[in-house]
């Protein structure tokens, strides 16, 4: 896929979500679907973050970004193996790259935080803001999901759910236990 | 307008964005101004020896604030510390290590009264270059406290037989009711650590002992009372305190600072440190949980220990 097409599909999946991600997970662009996600990711921690420390912060964007990406193909993993339990035909790196690509909406945080910079109100619009593009994102998962796979939008919404719940179970608890083992450490 | 400029004008919003935001929490500084600063320093909870989190979560213990004084004696714009105390008291050992932090302290320290600083709080307050309590402030109970259960009789009802092999005639005095040399031996104890207690404050405060023995009755003062004893320094509340460190370190204009929130990682760190016990708590039966208690009571157990409502964190 070239550059001016990766342009044309991020702008369809502002403006025409459906068919864009429909289109991207037939043809697989993952190398780009990964860049996106990637670039998106590490926006939204260079947004995140507090600069009072520089190493520290350093540490942290690295580590927010190398942990981002594994969600990202763990999570969609997830997602590939349920689906297919509701009968989807697609494979895991036509969902990844619909996946990729539908995380695009996020760079929207950035300038919804900084909304937050000015004053009370602008902390209450912010907020308001970035849920908002969170659900969007979230929508347009549910859609890549549907698309990738070819399967209708309430096993879609039903596969996402139940991820979401099997991540909170299972890997929540070994997160809990690594944690465990970091404050023994320190 | 084409779609390629539209992403890119999106893009280059969100980069710019982030920059403005950097620059923006690099000009924020809720401290201001960087001048004469007079750290404060929030103590809450029990004194007990403890795992030594960050955050005071065991507690008040001698590793916490180590660990904060430390902190404001390497920030050179904090030229002295108000040490904010909110405690019943606690143990005698972990109260005389802090009190001895707080006398070598190179800084002026300046003692803020909360609710309470009784007992072994204000133990630990002695020491301290000044002290300054809420008219209201429940302090006092100078004192020492040992409360030993005598569980045979629960034993006997449970049902529960305890063998005791022992090397030591009074090694397993806590496992039975204490007979009167042994009741002597802990009463002997319980004094050495008032003595220690009179002599601490006697020290800390520059009062005669015998004055100090006269309202070392374990009695509770209200900081107002505690003022006509000698054993308050002034009435206010926070700002009060934070004036007078400024007075004692030579400040025009004390400015009160506070250190920053600790950090994620710290949060993550803080909060998996209580999960083992949560786990453990949650897993264990409750009938192995009373068994544990049941076998951990026989200890002895010395406080500088206000009786009233135990302060958690």
């Amino acid at each position: 896929m070239s550059y001016d097409n990766v342009m044309e599909y991020l702008y369809g999946v502002i403006v025409n979500p459906v068919q864009t991600l429909r289109a991207i997970s037939e043809i697989k662009p993952v190398s780009w679907a990964i860049i996106i996600y990637a670039g998106i990711s590490l926006l939204t921690l260079l947004a995140n973050v507090v600069y009072d420390a520089l190493f520290e912060a350093a540490i942290y964007i690295i580590i927010g970004l190398i942990g981002s990406l594994i969600a990202y193909f763990a999570f969609t993993g997830l997602l590939n193996v349920v689906s297919r339990l509701f009968g989807g035909k697609g494979s895991y790196f036509n969902l990844l790259s619909a996946i990729g690509f539908a995380y695009f909406p996020m760079i929207f945080t950035p300038p919804a935080l900084l909304i937050g910079f000015l004053g009370a109100p602008g902390a209450v619009i912010s907020v308001l803001l970035v849920a908002a593009v969170t659900i969007w994102v979230l929508v347009l998962e549910v859609i890549a999901l549907r698309e990738a796979h070819l399967i209708s939008t309430l096993k879609s919404v039903f596969a996402y759910v139940i991820s979401l719940f099997i991540i909170a179970v299972l890997i929540f608890m070994p997160v809990i236990l690594i944690l465990i083992g970091v404050s023994i450490l320190f | 307008m084409s779609k390629r400029i539209i992403i890119a004008a999106v893009v280059v919003i969100a980069l710019v964005s982030v920059v403005f935001m950097v620059v923006f929490q690099a000009e924020e500084d809720p401290q201001e101004p960087v001048g004469e600063r007079v750290a404060v320093i929030y103590l809450q909870g029990n004194i007990a020896e403890g795992s030594g989190s960050p955050f005071g979560f065991d507690g008040i213990t001698p590793r916490y604030v180590e660990s904060q004084l430390e902190r404001a004696a390497q920030e050179t714009s904090v030229e002295a510390v108000v040490l904010r105390i909110n405690s019943p008291g606690g143990s005698v050992a972990a109260s005389q290590e802090i009190a001895a932090m707080i006398r070598d302290y190179e800084k002026p320290i300046v003692i803020s009264m909360g609710d309470t600083a009784a007992s072994g709080g204000y133990y630990i307050s002695a020491p301290a270059d000044g002290i300054v309590a809420n008219p209201g402030t429940i302090t006092g109970s100078i004192g020492v406290i040992n409360v030993n259960l005598n569980l045979e009789g629960l034993y006997e009802k449970l049902g529960i037989e305890v063998e005791v092999i022992k090397s030591g005639e009074h090694k397993d005095m806590f496992h039975r009711s204490l007979n009167s040399e042994e009741r002597q031996l802990m009463q002997d104890l319980s004094d050495e650590a008032y003595h220690q207690f009179i002599d601490e404050i006697a020290r800390g405060r520059g009062l005669e002992k015998e004055a100090v023995k006269e309202i070392a009755t374990g009695e509770l003062f209200l900081g107002s009372q505690g003022k006509e004893v000698g054993l308050i320094d002034r009435l206010g509340g926070l700002d009060e305190a934070v004036n007078y460190a400024g007075e004692i370190a030579g400040l025009e204009k004390p400015v009160r600072y506070e250190f920053p929130p600790p950090t994620l990682l710290e949060t993550i760190t803080r909060f998996a440190a209580d999960v083992p016990e949560l786990a453990e708590r949650f897993l264990t039966p409750y009938e192995i949980q009373l068994l544990e208690i049941l076998d951990k009571q026989p200890e002895p157990d010395l406080r500088y220990h206000y009786p009233g409502e135990d302060l958690k964190r």
